[in-house]
């Protein structure tokens, strides 16, 4: 991606080409006009989102940039825990990027290293009908935006129509109580459903917490730092979970991000917690591979059952995380405000096909749902998400809590027999209230 | 050779017998275990994809080979740029750390001055200082250097590990070469370094050669570092490159990544087989003298 | 090794006497012992100042305060050790961490010893198959890990698959998942890994005995047990405590095998001190207490390393 000396006129001409219908931007690029940027430099940060076009759009976006602004800008991409490793040693070192594809803990794990883009924040929710409750939740810390939320992946029960049929269930259950009966009848058929419960960063988050909220359980109080934790909902959430685990395919306690994946494309499991990318990779596999086309025709995307205390869902959350130790902080303004410019950010939501959702309630009457009838569920699970930490906000205490995998290993201890249901959760508590502690020291 | 496994002191009536049971039974047992999971990356990497992941045929034999998965190592990755960036940060940093390591390792084994005895002992025990609780201030250090975020801050970081293990191994080598060679030397008119360079080191090449190959070992698998230190996916090393591109949050490109790690142990492999014997006799004879 | 007597009977023999002739400075210096002995050390004492001592002091601040990442934090003492201490998981770790090494340097032992033993017999394609059992020690770390990772995969083991095919069980092994079996699976991998070092430096180590040693002993009437225990074990002993130092050391500080098979999990049953560290000090971003985690492994290794000192020191003096 080197510079170009193209003036810049020319692409903002076709970037506004393809923009259509779309009204004039709103978020105003007056760095660029002023040439300011040229000859600087811009490193930015980010994995391997799973849909490639959304990678492929993110290079494009950075290219044409690029070429708007004479800046030079290079995309460096790393696997997830790679990633965070990267990351965290730019925190710590303040050298090697700009910007960083980040999760909503980053914004709260490092505030006091990242530039305050309130003001960005504010010109981008008025351009999208606002922000989303999750969005400030992940981005806002010490009341300031110290980043901007790229989106969030819901994570759906990828079911299999087929086999639920053949062991007697037409539906996706809505109940627990019903999942729990659905998942002894499909056990018996030698179809077992597997929910995560190992060191997986992404499913690990997404599969278990919702279960603990859906009982009623919660992690904190609303301050943040009383620890929650050791409650009647907890102790239920914890029981369902052993009581279904004698159905589970064996092995959950182990699974990494891949494993529910692979155990679901082998027809291995007939139920997992997983965000659409099982259905994208078999939908562009079934023309050429019969056992993907069969994946495809036979699954479906559930919602969340509803527990005593209601329905919930955890997504991952993805952010843009701009350094602020950053020399270039006119070069990462100007990248976010490509990003999330209508020409850019509504048709990169569409092409991931609710893989990645911003959270911004206008985007429920944009144009960026997908039209696969079997995607369309995202659209209401896109409504019911709630980060960890809660009831407090997603603090570091709170990232500290997912990063160590102690809700999830407290689900595990209980329903691998380690130990009942009520140590496993007087277990957890004590691992929080060293957590808190240390963090609260000061 | 001297037999020293057999069966002691019952005298065997069925040699062919005795010999598969205890040589080709249990080298059959160290093959497979050693050697097999190479088979496995082998058979991997040939497995075009709807194979790869088929429960239903026998995952120990490929029907039908490809390429493809070496094919998408070398157009849609940097695989080539890796290999020579290893290969260079490989070399240079064994070559750093013999540079300074051997004559080091010299002046211990052979000189007396004060603080001799600490300077050996300290330097060793730098060795124990495990790679996770340096790497943090590392990076810090690096930064103030300048030096971080490029694949030369490697070249400058991974002496840190060699070089004890160098002087250390080579202090013991040149205690197994006689002294009197170089008093010799000494009294024909070499000066005290003259006898180093024109007597001892050449004297103790196998000792240099294995401290070499291991450095390059070493410098060559290394992770933590490469990782931290090295943005640009252009100066990655094979070890983070290949893991980092081939692995995604939710799926493992498990052909291209049997076919890297297969591809990225070729050349030490390859250093190893010529160098075998000499590594060996070289690493214990140092590391017994140390 | 028939040249070590020779040997340390020469250590240090001082070069003065040697000295008649008159010489220029730039000649004394390269020629004076003690400022060349200075001279050669001091750049590696240098680098070792600059780039481990230096940040080996700075980790140990960090190990004293409550620094995160994003904060320097404040000096807090010892309280990150009590806190550790303290803590179920760390403690479960240290455990872990014991287990590992002492399971992994165990086999590496038994079977690097056995394949040394066995390499030394003659048999046909030795080379090859000497080539052949050193690819383990030389596939980069993370890679031969993502081998295993694949080979103990929850749906894909074809380990799984030849035991249950072969009728040998019915389901097959959960390697990485059943907590009880993980620990023994990482540390099989770390093991894997080291028995071709241990193998092929106490090969070596037979290979120096002098073949008349062997035959003075077989005058003598000694059969090939006693030829084992009284000539090969106590010649090759010193190699192989060398190895073992020196695996017991890699394998306590091992970071990369278990980090690439199951990052500590399943329920922390495989997290080893280095992965503690690392999850502590960069994923939950505690720098204080993932510095604090790595320092206690010290201890450990330099008692270790005293001891493989002292007993070089007091076999050269001999």
């Amino acid at each position: 991606m080197t510079q170009d000396r193209r003036p810049a006129r020319v692409s903002r001409r076709k970037l506004l080409a393809g923009a259509a219908a779309a009204p004039a931007l709103t978020l105003a690029t007056p760095s660029i006009a002023q040439g300011t940027l040229r000859g600087t430099k811009l490193t930015i940060l980010a994995g391997q989102w799973f849909v490639p076009q959304t990678n492929a759009m993110l290079d494009q976006l950075a290219a044409d940039l690029a070429r708007d602004s004479g800046m030079e800008i290079k995309v460096e991409r790393f696997a997830g825990d790679e990633l965070m490793t990267k990351t965290a040693s730019v925190i710590g070192s303040g050298r090697g990027a700009d910007l960083a594809v980040g999760v909503e803990f980053d914004t709260h794990l490092y505030g006091a290293r990242l530039s305050d883009v309130t003001d960005l924040a504010d010109e981008i929710g008025r351009t999208y009908g606002g922000w989303m409750d999750s969005a400030r939740a992940a981005s806002v810390t010490g009341g300031r935006w110290k980043s901007l939320p790229i989106g969030q992946a819901p994570a759906a029960w990828n079911w299999r129509t087929d086999m639920f049929r053949a062991a007697g269930v037409e539906r996706f259950p809505d109940t627990f109580a019903g999942l729990l009966d659905a998942a002894k009848k499909l056990h018996a058929r030698g179809t077992p459903i597997g929910m995560t419960l190992g060191k997986a960063s992404g499913d690990g988050r997404s599969t278990n917490y919702p279960v603990l909220w859906a009982f009623g359980g919660k992690e904190f109080e609303a301050d943040g730092r009383t620890v929650a934790i050791n409650s009647p909902g907890t102790l239920a959430a914890v029981e369902w979970y052993k009581e279904i685990y004698q159905y589970f395919i064996p092995g959950t306690t182990a699974w990494l991000d891949p494993d529910n994946n692979q155990a679901f494309l082998a027809s291995k499991i007939s139920a997992t917690v997983n965000v659409n990318t099982i259905y994208l990779a078999s939908r562009a596999a079934a023309a050429t591979d019969p056992a993907r086309k069969n994946i495809v025709d036979n699954m479906d995307h559930g919602q969340w059952p509803s527990g005593p205390a209601g329905r919930f869902a955890c997504y991952n959350v993805n952010v843009w995380l701009p350094f602020a130790s950053s020399p270039n902080k006119a070069g990462q303004r100007e990248f976010l405000k490509a990003w999330y410019s209508r020409t850019f950010l509504p048709r990169w939501t569409k092409i991931g096909e609710s893989y990645f959702i911003p959270q911004l309630v206008g985007f429920d009457t944009e144009d960026v749902w997908p039209a696969d009838p079997k995607l369309r569920i995202f659209r209401e699970l896109n409504k019911i998400n709630r980060l960890p930490g809660y009831g407090g906000p997603p603090t570091a205490a709170a990232a500290e809590a997912v990063n160590k995998y102690i809700l999830v290993d407290m689900f595990a201890k209980a329903c691998t027999g380690q130990m009942t249901p009520r140590d496993a959760v007087a277990w957890a508590e004590k691992e929080y209230a060293q957590i808190v502690r240390r963090r609260t020291r000061t | 050779m001297a037999a020293t496994l057999s069966s002691g002191a019952v005298r065997s009536y069925h040699p062919r017998l005795e010999r598969a049971l205890f040589v080709w039974a249990p080298l059959a047992f160290f093959l497979v275990f050693l050697v097999g999971p190479f088979y496995w990356m082998l058979i991997t990497a040939l497995k075009p994809d709807s194979e790869l992941y088929d429960t239903s045929k026998s995952p120990l034999y490929v029907a039908v080979p490809t390429l493809e998965h070496f094919i998408y190592l070398f157009e849609k990755t940097d695989f080539v740029l890796w290999v020579s960036n290893t290969m260079m940060v490989a070399t240079l940093s064994t070559a750093i750390a013999l540079i300074m390591g051997v004559p080091a390792g010299y002046a211990l084994a052979r000189m007396r001055f004060r603080g001799s005895e600490f300077v050996g002992t300290a330097i060793f025990v730098t060795y124990l200082v495990p790679a996770t609780l340096l790497f943090i201030p590392m990076i810090e250090v690096m930064a103030t250097i300048g030096m971080d975020d490029n694949i030369w801050a490697l070249v400058i970081v991974y002496p840190t590990f060699l070089v004890p293990f160098v002087t250390w191994l080579m202090s013991g080598y040149f205690r197994t070469i006689p002294a009197e060679l170089e008093e010799c030397g000494r009294i024909d008119g070499l000066t005290r370094l003259g006898a180093m360079l024109r007597i001892a080191i050449p004297l103790a090449r196998p000792g240099i050669l294995s401290a070499g190959i291991f450095s390059f070992t070493l410098s060559w698998n290394e992770f933590i570092y490469a990782l931290t230190l090295v943005t640009a996916s252009a100066e990655r090393t094979i070890p983070v490159g290949v893991l980092v591109q081939l692995t995604r949050a939710d799926v493992f490109f498990w052909g291209p990544l049997m076919a890297g790690a297969l591809l990225g142990s070729v050349p030490v492999a390859l250093v190893y087989s010529f160098f075998v014997d000499q590594y060996a006799s070289g690493l214990t004879a140092g590391a017994v003298k140390g | 090794m028939g040249t070590s007597a020779a040997a340390s009977g020469g250590t240090g023999t001082p070069g003065r006497s040697h000295r008649a002739v008159r010489r220029n400075p730039l000649t004394t210096l390269i020629d004076n012992e003690r400022a060349l002995g200075y001279l050669l050390v001091a750049p590696v004492v240098l680098l070792l100042l600059a780039l481990v001592a230096y940040p080996f002091f700075m980790a140990i601040g960090y190990a004293l305060s409550d620094r995160t990442l994003a904060d320097p934090g404040v000096f807090i003492g010892l309280e990150n050790f009590v806190l550790l201490w303290e803590n179920q998981i760390y403690r479960q770790t240290l455990a872990n961490t014991f287990i590992f090494t002492a399971g992994s340097v165990t086999i590496r032992l038994v079977l690097g010893v056995g394949l040394a033993l066995l390499l030394n017999e003659s048999f046909r394609f030795r080379r090859a198959v000497r080539a052949a059992i050193l690819l383990p020690w030389i596939v980069p770390t993370v890679l031969g890990t993502m081998a295993w990772l694949w080979l103990f995969n929850p749906n894909f083991s074809v380990l799984n698959y030849i035991l249950v095919n072969s009728g040998l069980m019915t389901t097959g092994f959960n390697w990485l998942t059943d907590p009880d079996l993980a620990l023994f699976s990482v540390l099989l991998v770390n093991a894997w890994r080291g028995v071709p070092f241990m193998a092929i430096t106490v090969l070596a180590g037979l290979q120096a005995i002098p073949q008349d040693l062997y035959d003075a002993s077989s005058i003598d009437g000694a059969g090939k047990f006693q030829r084992f225990r009284y000539v090969t074990l106590p010649l090759v002993m010193p190699v192989l405590l060398t190895a073992l130092v020196l695996s017991i050391i890699w394998t306590f500080s091992d970071f990369g095998i278990v980090y690439g098979l199951t990052k500590g999990g399943p329920m922390n049953a495989t997290h080893v001190l280095a992965t503690l560290s690392y999850q502590t000090g960069l994923a939950s971003g505690n720098i204080g207490e993932g510095a604090a985690i790595s320092l206690t492994m010290l201890p450990v290794l330099l008692v270790l390393i005293i001891w493989q000192l002292r007993r070089i020191r007091r076999s050269t003096a001999m």
